[in-house]
């Protein structure tokens, strides 16, 4: 029973002794990654500050007032221009009570060209001339209000020209 | 013998230490007694190593379980500040874009003794660094000296291109460098600074240096640099136009006295301060680092009228339709007081103002007569340094003995000098209802006043607003009518005071205004110092041909910026607010 028992004890120190030097070396390598971490941060941030202070040097007025010139030509805004305010604009408004045959439908006829003439001409409805059907936005190829990095709007507006 | 025997009376004795067969047998009761006294000592000594573990137990579930609860310091989740904060402070204008940063930028030297082959180092550093003198770099890597300094302050691309020609023997340092990526144009708020002793010494650099060394986050100014952009592009404008000598442009939110650009030309590029090639004489390097802004004094001319016109009107003096003599010049002494636009007969209020009449103007200010001219300079802040947080400001001068002569010059702005700034100081307050705010460059917060003090009431606010309305309406300024955004503003042309006498060819031209003049937000001066008359402007260079124009360039491009929306100037409100009703029916003269 007792050498048992000193057995036990044996592998009980021997395990933790182990354990200890397995959490130690943990410990050890952790801070190493923390320090290697910092530094990359350090570096991170100092290269932020440059960035930071090319960027403003890049868009000092007084450049983008040059390149202005060179690609866009705008102008000030003229007070004209700005007679018209968002709040001057309408409201869209309320939609009109559902067609009475479903748009599906007419989507699905129109291209046999024998749709649904409007009453009085001869001109076949299209499904762009869906004059009854409630206003749905059309299918933007890209969506605008992305969500992506300024490099994917770049590409995008690349892509749009 | 002995010994055995005490060995077998010892009831703690280890197991194997068998009693020898002769010892004497021990009798119950001493036996009982001493196993006793045994137990009650292992208890005691079992009590107290448990308490001891106990305690430790407790202190490792503190330590290792409850968080938070160990009184020192846990090091592993302080967040530490990783960077190190500049040994200076960045500055950055109301919209946050930086005018003023501390990099840390690498600087290249060499250890020439460490430098194996000298041509082919020197060829192959040309070509990543092509400013350097290829003759100079030989000779300092053949010096055979252990640090030499090959180029300072070196990009961070260029740092990657000399390191990938891997040459032995160079090597980089880094040194802290003072960047103004914005360059000339918040030269003269900014100002500059000297990095290696870390000392500011120009415009918020130097006024605020202690608090640059000594703070993390950036400094915020009340510029924003569109506007100031604008301003300088203009003035610029003005200066190669007018072939003139310099220009300095205020642009103050009148509700705050917030300075939102402040323009000084020439100006310098505060990334070399003392010019780039060296090939600028002290005077010119010293013309450009003035502020003419603030440091600079003017007589500014009928631009006063604006303060005389307020103390008439403030002081009860005279109103709105009061009418003064303006048929004949003033003789004083060997001075003689006439017109510019002469009209020769009797004039109100208002067309003294509207024609500017330098004869009209005195007379009123005759009227006050010289002790209220002087309190009411006084209190609205002409008579002493404006307060700014800058330390280039200049303290106006004018006359100690304050005679009857003097009384009638300073009422059209002659032989008194206050700087722009401390002008339109006073002018916002004049026109912003009344309240003198001390004008700031530092961003003051959204939504917040800072306190003023009334200078002149309500009333009399809202009848110089009219009054210069008139001047853009009918008057000298009616170029500058910027429209939709509701102009107002007094001209001023001052000849030059040099040795004591005025020369004609040497003008002050002089526009202080605001707008929108039925709510007004922002007020702006353009001053343009000796220009000359050209072509298009049939050669006159007074104001309302050099400076005002400009403004009205200054104000369109702004007010969009500043968030002003244009308004219809001929709707029915804004008529009544700001229509003179005594000259209406009233013929307008031409002049």
């Amino acid at each position: 029973m007792s050498r048992l028992g000193s057995l036990f004890w044996l592998i009980l120190v021997m395990g933790s002794g182990f354990a200890m030097y397995m959490v130690k070396y943990g410990v050890q390598n952790v801070e190493g990654e923390l320090a290697h971490v910092r530094r990359q941060t350090v570096a991170a941030q100092l290269e932020i500050r440059v960035l930071d202070a090319e960027w403003n040097y890049l868009t000092q007025p007084e450049r983008l007032a040059a390149l202005n010139q060179k690609f866009l030509q705008l102008g000030p805004i003229k007070p004209k221009q700005l007679e018209t305010t968002i709040a001057d604009i309408p409201l869209r408004p309320p939609p009109a009570p559902a067609p009475a045959a479903p748009p599906a439908e007419l989507v699905a006829e129109a291209p046999a060209a024998s749709g649904p003439k409007l009453p009085g001409s001869g001109l076949p409805v299209t499904p762009v001339a869906l004059v009854t059907a409630p206003y749905t936005a059309p299918p933007t190829p890209a969506p605008m209000r992305a969500t992506g990095t300024l490099d994917q709007l770049f590409a995008q507006i690349a892509g749009g020209n | 013998m002995l010994s055995l025997q005490r060995q077998d009376e010892n009831p703690c004795r280890p197991r194997h230490f068998k009693p020898p067969p002769c010892a004497p047998i021990v009798t119950d009761t001493q036996a009982h007694a001493r196993i006793e006294t045994c137990r009650t000592r292992l208890l005691v000594a079992a009590a107290l190593f448990i308490g001891v573990f106990l305690v430790i137990a407790a202190r490792l579930v503190d330590v290792a379980l409850i968080p938070g609860a160990a009184a020192e310091p846990r090091i592993g989740r302080v967040a530490r500040p990783l960077l190190p904060p500049p040994a200076r402070a960045s500055i950055i204008d109301r919209n946050g874009m930086l005018l003023a940063t501390t990099l840390d930028s690498p600087s290249l030297y060499a250890d020439a003794r460490q430098v194996i082959d000298p041509n082919e180092a020197t060829r192959s550093l040309l070509t990543v660094l092509p400013g350097l003198d290829p003759t100079k770099v030989y000779a300092d890597l053949t010096s055979g000296k252990s640090f030499i300094w090959i180029k300072r302050h070196l990009t961070p691309r260029q740092q990657y291109d000399v390191n990938r020609l891997g040459i032995p023997g160079l090597q980089f340092e880094h040194e802290a460098l003072r960047f103004y990526p914005f360059g000339n144009l918040t030269a003269h708020v900014v100002g500059y600074s000297k990095i290696f002793d870390n000392r500011g010494l120009g415009g918020v650099e130097r006024s605020f240096d202690s608090v640059l060394k000594e703070r993390h986050e950036p400094l915020q100014l009340s510029l924003d640099a569109r506007v100031q952009f604008v301003l300088r592009d203009e003035l610029s404008k003005v200066i190669t136009d007018f072939n003139a000598k310099g220009a300095a442009g205020i642009v103050m939110d009148v509700r705050t006295g917030e300075i939102i650009a402040m323009v000084s030309l020439p100006d310098f590029d505060p990334n070399h301060p003392m010019g780039v090639n060296g090939d600028e004489t002290p005077d010119e390097i010293k013309e450009r680092l003035f502020n003419k802004a603030t440091l600079g004094d003017y007589e500014l001319g009928s631009v006063f009228k604006i303060f005389n016109t307020a103390m008439a009107l403030d002081d009860g003096v005279a109103t709105m339709t009061s009418r003064y003599d303006a048929s004949h010049p003033i003789h004083v002494g060997r001075f003689t007081i006439t017109d510019y636009h002469g009209k020769d007969r009797w004039l109100s209020v208002p067309e003294i103002f509207m024609y500017s009449s330098n004869i009209g103007s005195a007379r009123m200010a005759l009227a006050a007569g010289e002790q209220r001219q002087k309190a009411f300079l006084r209190k609205v802040g002409l008579l002493t340094q404006p307060r700014v947080q800058l330390d280039e400001v200049s303290t106006p001068h004018y006359p100690k003995d304050w005679r009857d002569v003097n009384v009638m010059t300073i009422a059209y702005g002659h032989g008194i000098s206050v700087s722009p700034l401390g002008c339109l100081t006073a002018a916002a307050a004049i026109i912003n209802g009344g309240i003198l705010h001390p004008a700031t460059i530092l961003k003051v917060p959204p939504g917040t006043t800072p306190p003023g003090e009334r200078v002149i009431s309500q009333k009399t606010s809202d009848e110089m607003r009219k009054l210069m309305r008139l001047v853009v309406e009918y008057g000298t300024a009616r170029q500058a009518a910027a429209p939709g955004y509701v102009v107002g503003g007094k001209t001023g042309t001052a000849e030059k005071n040099k040795h004591g006498r005025y020369e004609l060819t040497t003008l002050v031209s002089t526009f202080v205004g605001a707008f929108p003049m039925n709510d007004p937000r922002y007020a702006v001066l353009a001053l343009v110092d000796e220009p000359h008359g050209n072509k298009e402007s049939h050669g006159y260079a007074t104001a309302g041909w050099t400076v005002v124009p400009a403004t009205s360039r200054i104000i369109e491009r702004i007010a969009p910026l500043l968030g002003v929306a244009p308004v219809d100037e001929s709707s029915p409100a804004i008529e009544d607010a700001l229509q003179v009703k005594s000259l209406i029916g009233r013929r307008i003269e031409a002049y």
